[in-house]
């Protein structure tokens, strides 16, 4: 058997220097300056947890909150606009996002502990990759701009998550469109995680749907993620309800269609196969609460 | 006496004195502690679960900046080992490591960070070895030896009648295998605090414990110091459930402090707490039970395998409470239960509230349930006809003190009503019950004193000590209750002294749900004498007759007139007034060793909700019945059984520290669930049956571990209610309820 030695390497001790950077441009320099020494950071609470995982924390952090403008919720003609330093809390508090972006106060509201979400932004929620706003923000059709070397650009969420986690990209907006019908909408989230609050999610949906005139799915977007589950599109669900009326077959084909389409890689706590089930589970029940015959006491009898 | 002022509370609902301290993050722990000049150490555990050392180098890390002791087991003066039953951990090890817990170095340095990077250079060589990672493993006959005796730490059994012939009367037999999770403490206050050397070159240790006096002999036989040159300083702690009862980080700041003639300061991080610490045994549990026709339980057959780990510790008592307990309250004729635990590259297991009780209920239970499925019976009127009555013996077929109590906490849950739950869209409730008997005190035959000492001080109090320990539980609520109850007299008037072997008695160990009834045994034992030397002084000093003086708050009352009050009094006293007594915890006259004869009881009723889409279980209703005697304290009892209960819920529904190839899967409480705010029922039940049998002379029984034995049980009869699933595993894990609802074809969006 091989003999393996454990030699002490040279780690530097773990107390990193911050920077107070005043603006975007600054804090790009920063990071250029330092390269993969420095991190950038706002709330914190993803590299408090990770240095707790015995992750080393850089050398060298970049504090984005001394920057201004990057705080708050407003409208701007036909969007909403986030800045990413906006807290978890202040999103889930905002009357705005209340009201016209429901199912993402839903996934704010199952982020982690009050803590958590009095320290964490949206902004850091997005850019850890795995946050649970994310398959909310990807059914808001949400699109944010950030900076890089070639100075600010926009991209749709869905192409920026895309981009991997190397991006070194500073965020600097979140836009979401306003809904046109909100009478005809319908959209939620929901998360599965190991306990009732503050967990990991183990997995979790987002759906918006608007209905033309005659009651079929005209605009539509799924959406799941969570945990070691990349946010993604569930394409080929979406074109299944696209036309069709909320029925009985219409949700048995989508659940085909989920079954035969949505593979999440399972984890320590559960198989994927798990995770897709509750996921076209969850999002199955609530199209169903929305059908067109759906009475109460049949829902009652099913369930 | 008692006109004079009004009591702001009930006696029964008195605030506990540690409570206010502790709600307002006033009060300062153990690891708190800053001693001017400590250093802060740390301690280098294996990479790996199983390994034969092949060098240990220290050189490097002795010649950092801040360095100023490494130990390894060179530094150990005499025993290398701890372990309360037998000493087979070594405190450091040598040659061999045996889980990723063992510790192989340690360090003090002037920062935690120059103790940290200090480890790091710390060279340890291995030759990694096989890792038995389950006791199949272990058992195998090619397995290497993981103990110089061999890989089974303990087998016990016990036997009556002849199961086979049992089997042959039954018209219904259930047989089962139940597995059941190692789950964690998680206090909140991990281990650790401050040892200061001593100019007498004794030392003292601030660290929280069960038993202080129990670790100054451990560390007296580690250090080669006589116990009286080791002052021990054990309470307050931040919680312990059983996870501090054994040595963890003593002995590391003890020789290190001695080393470097320094104090040093050890507080384990919650992952090196997750790595090094204790947990409650995993068991596989097979029960074979039948009952005839009448639905009268005749025979039940039990094998228990545990997995106790790398080392002993309590592994081998938790063992023979499972297999006392294995046929709990029931009356059956015929049993025969074959426990076995055995050694393994895991973390070490042993003892946590409940204390193997837990374990085997869950399995018992679940036969009840099944069993009176079988027979067409309620589990309710299943269990009532085999209940055992006031006078039948212990499972163990031992004497114990004569109890309705099993009877009593079913009949009295079935008369509570059910909450009241409104049906929601994709949920289905259930409901279930379960029953338990929890024997108290460390059982027959073994070592188990107590007793107290009420002093009547020269400053005017009353001084009640004893060797407990507050970890959370109350014990300081009890002795004020009991003590103020008994005399008299006042809170204001008295105090408690535990938890430093300098100044309190050694009154036995802080565990086995013992504290309540050992501080009311003790104090009836004491109050006659005690009450009386005062009175006489106070009949001396004031000239009133001595039967017409009372104890009461603030002095001597003689009707409703203060005749001294305890402070003048005092003035008088040549020499302070004392009165101690010690005895053993009660057992059966019988010889049956490790049995128990004072029992408490326990009747659960769980209300789940079942989410169909996710299978997810929400706990909704908890309400447990408990018989244990009278209520000492009201809050103090409601909080032991409620936490209890939730603790369980933990281990039913999400609590498992999980273990693949002898290493933690899940290394921190971020991926370790315990239950939160949002998962425990916002009414939690809890009712007491506090009447004894009239020949009961043994008081109020202790309620810390009660609580939690069948819970977990009644909630998987409670899924079972709602789909249907038998539960044989814990932690009851969705993926599987969901896979069994989708097998009933209960989505309307499925084919079926």
């Amino acid at each position: 058997m091989a003999v393996e030695r454990y030699a002490g390497s040279v780690s530097h001790v773990d107390t990193p220097l911050i920077r107070f950077p005043r603006t975007l441009e600054e804090a790009w320099e920063k990071k250029q300056e330092n390269g993969a020494d420095a991190s950038y950071i706002a709330g914190g609470t993803v590299i408090q947890m990770q240095r707790g995982q015995g992750y080393p924390c850089s050398p060298v952090l970049i504090s984005l909150e001394t920057i201004e403008g990057l705080k708050g919720i407003t409208i701007h003609g036909d969007y909403l606009e986030i800045g990413p330093l906006t807290t978890l809390e202040a999103c889930r508090r905002s009357p705005l996002l209340q009201q016209h972006a429901p199912c993402l106060v839903e996934a704010l509201i199952s982020v982690a502990a009050p803590g958590v979400r009095n320290r964490g932004t949206i902004g850091g929620n997005i850019m850890y990759g795995k946050g649970d706003t994310l398959p909310a923000l990807l059914v808001l059709d949400a699109s944010v701009s950030f900076f890089d070397n070639s100075g600010f650009q926009s991209l749709p969420l869905l192409s920026f998550v895309n981009k991997g986690e190397t991006s070194p990209d500073l965020l600097s907006g979140i836009k979401i469109p306003l809904p046109t019908d909100t009478e005809r909408t319908i959209s939620f989230f929901k998360k599965t995680g190991r306990r009732e609050a503050f967990s990991l999610s183990v997995i979790n949906a987002a759906c918006r749907l608007v209905l033309d005139e005659e009651k079929k799915v005209e605009e539509v977007r799924l959406a799941a993620g969570g945990a070691n589950v990349p946010p993604q599109c569930l394409t080929e669900a979406e074109n299944t309800l696209r036309g069709e009326m909320l029925s009985t077959k219409t949700l048995r084909n989508l659940h085909e269609t989920l079954s035969a389409s949505f593979h999440p890689s399972g984890d320590s706590y559960c198989s994927g196969r798990y995770k897709q089930k509750a996921a076209a589970h969850l999002i199955l029940s609530h199209l169903y609460e929305n059908m067109e015959q759906s009475p109460m006491e049949r829902r009652g009898e099913d369930a | 006496m008692h006109d004079t002022k009004t009591p702001e509370i009930k006696p029964g609902k008195r605030t506990r004195p540690d409570g206010k301290p502790k709600i307002t993050g006033r009060l300062k722990y153990l690891t708190d502690l800053h001693v001017n000049g400590m250093l802060y150490g740390k301690v280098k555990r294996s990479e790996y679960p199983h390994a034969r050392i092949t060098g240990i180098f220290t050189e490097k890390a002795e010649a950092l900046p801040g360095v100023k002791a490494v130990i390894t087991h060179k530094d150990v003066p005499a025993l290398n080992a701890f372990g309360i039953v037998l000493p087979d951990q070594p405190v450091l090890c040598s040659d061999t490591v045996r889980y990723t817990g063992d510790a192989v170095a340690a360090v003090a340095a002037d920062t935690i960070e120059e103790a940290e990077a200090a480890l790091a250079f710390i060279e340890v060589t291995y030759e990694p070895l096989p890792v038995m990672d389950a006791p199949s493993k272990s058992l195998d006959e090619d397995a290497p030896l993981l103990h110089a005796g061999g890989n089974i730490l303990h087998h016990n059994q016990y036997s009556q009648g002849c199961v086979d012939s049992g089997f042959d009367q039954c018209s219904a037999v259930v047989e089962e295998t139940y597995d059941v999770p190692r789950q964690m403490h998680t206090y909140m206050e991990t281990e650790g605090g401050v040892v200061v050397p001593e100019e007498d070159g004794g030392i003292s240790v601030y660290m929280g414990t069960q038993h202080g006096f129990k670790d100054r002999f451990q560390l007296s036989r580690i250090l080669g110091l006589e116990e009286e040159r080791i002052r021990v300083v054990s309470s307050p702690m931040g919680g312990s459930f059983g996870g501090k009862d054994e040595l963890n980080v003593q002995p590391y700041a003890a020789l290190l402090a001695m080393k470097s003639g320094y104090p040093v300061h050890i507080h384990q991080t919650r992952a090196e707490s997750v790595q090094s610490g204790i947990k409650r045994h995993p068991m596989k549990i097979r029960m074979k039970t039948g009952a005839d026709s009448q639905g009268k339980l005749m025979a039940h057959e039990v094998e228990i395998t545990a997995d106790t780990g790398a080392y002993a510790t309590l592994g081998p008592a938790i063992l023979d409470f499972a297999v006392e307990h294995a046929s709990g309250p029931y009356r059956i004729p015929a049993v025969d239960v074959q426990g076995l635990s055995v050694f393994t590259n895991n973390g070490v297991a042993g003892e946590f509230r409940g204390f193997g009780g837990n374990q085997v209920t869950f399995a018992l239970e679940g036969q009840m349930d099944r069993l009176a499925e079988k027979l067409h019976l309620s589990p309710a009127a299943f269990r009532h006809s085999n209940l055992r009555s006031t006078h039948d013996p212990g499972p163990l077929g031992q004497t114990i003190a004569p109890t309705d109590g099993a009877v009593d906490v079913l009949k009295t849950l079935e008369e509570k009503p059910l909450s009241v739950s409104v049906p929601k869209p994709w949920k289905k409730t259930g409901t279930g019950i379960a029953v338990t008997m929890h024997g108290g005190g460390l059982g027959s035959g073994r070592l188990d004193p107590s007793g107290g000492r009420l002093l009547f001080a020269k400053d005017g109090k009353i001084e009640i000590s004893f060797g407990f320990e507050e970890f959370g539980q109350g014990i300081l609520g009890v002795i004020e209750t009991v003590v103020c109850e008994a005399l008299g007299c006042g809170e204001e008037d008295i105090r408690i002294r535990i938890g430093d072997t300098t100044k309190v008695p050694p009154t036995g160990s802080t565990t086995a749900s013992r504290g309540t009834s050992m501080v009311w045994q003790a104090v009836q034992r004491m109050k006659g004498d005690f009450r009386q030397s005062v009175l006489e002084k106070a009949s001396k000093v004031t000239g009133a007759e001595e039967q017409h003086l009372v104890l009461g708050e603030g002095g001597i009352f003689s009707g409703t007139t203060k005749v001294v009050s305890y402070e003048d009094l005092a003035g008088y006293l040549e020499e302070e007034l004392e009165t101690t007594t010690f005895f053993d915890f009660p057992v059966t006259p019988d010889d049956v060793d490790g049995s128990h004869y004072l029992y408490t009881f326990a009747a659960v009723r769980a209300e789940v909700e079942v989410d169909i889409r996710t299978g997810q279980v929400s706990l909704r209703g908890l309400n447990q019945a408990v018989a244990a005697g009278p209520v000492v304290n009201e809050l103090g009892y409601k909080g032991q059984i409620e936490g209890g209960g939730v603790m369980a819920a933990g281990y039913a529904l999400m609590e498992e520290a999980e273990m693949k190839e002898g290493r933690y899967v899940n290394e921190n409480l971020d991926t370790y669930m315990i239950p939160g705010i949002s998962d425990v029922p916002f009414d939690l039940g809890v009712y007491p049956v506090e009447t004894l049998h009239e020949s009961d002379e043994h008081g109020p029984r202790g309620v810390g571990e009660i609580g939690t034995v069948a819970v977990a049980p009644a909630i998987a009869k409670a899924v079972h209610d709602a789909v249907g699933l038998w539960v044989d595993r814990l932690p009851i894990h969705p993926e599987r309820v969901l896979d069994h609802i989708t097998k009933r074809g209960l989505h309307p969006w499925m084919e079926t």
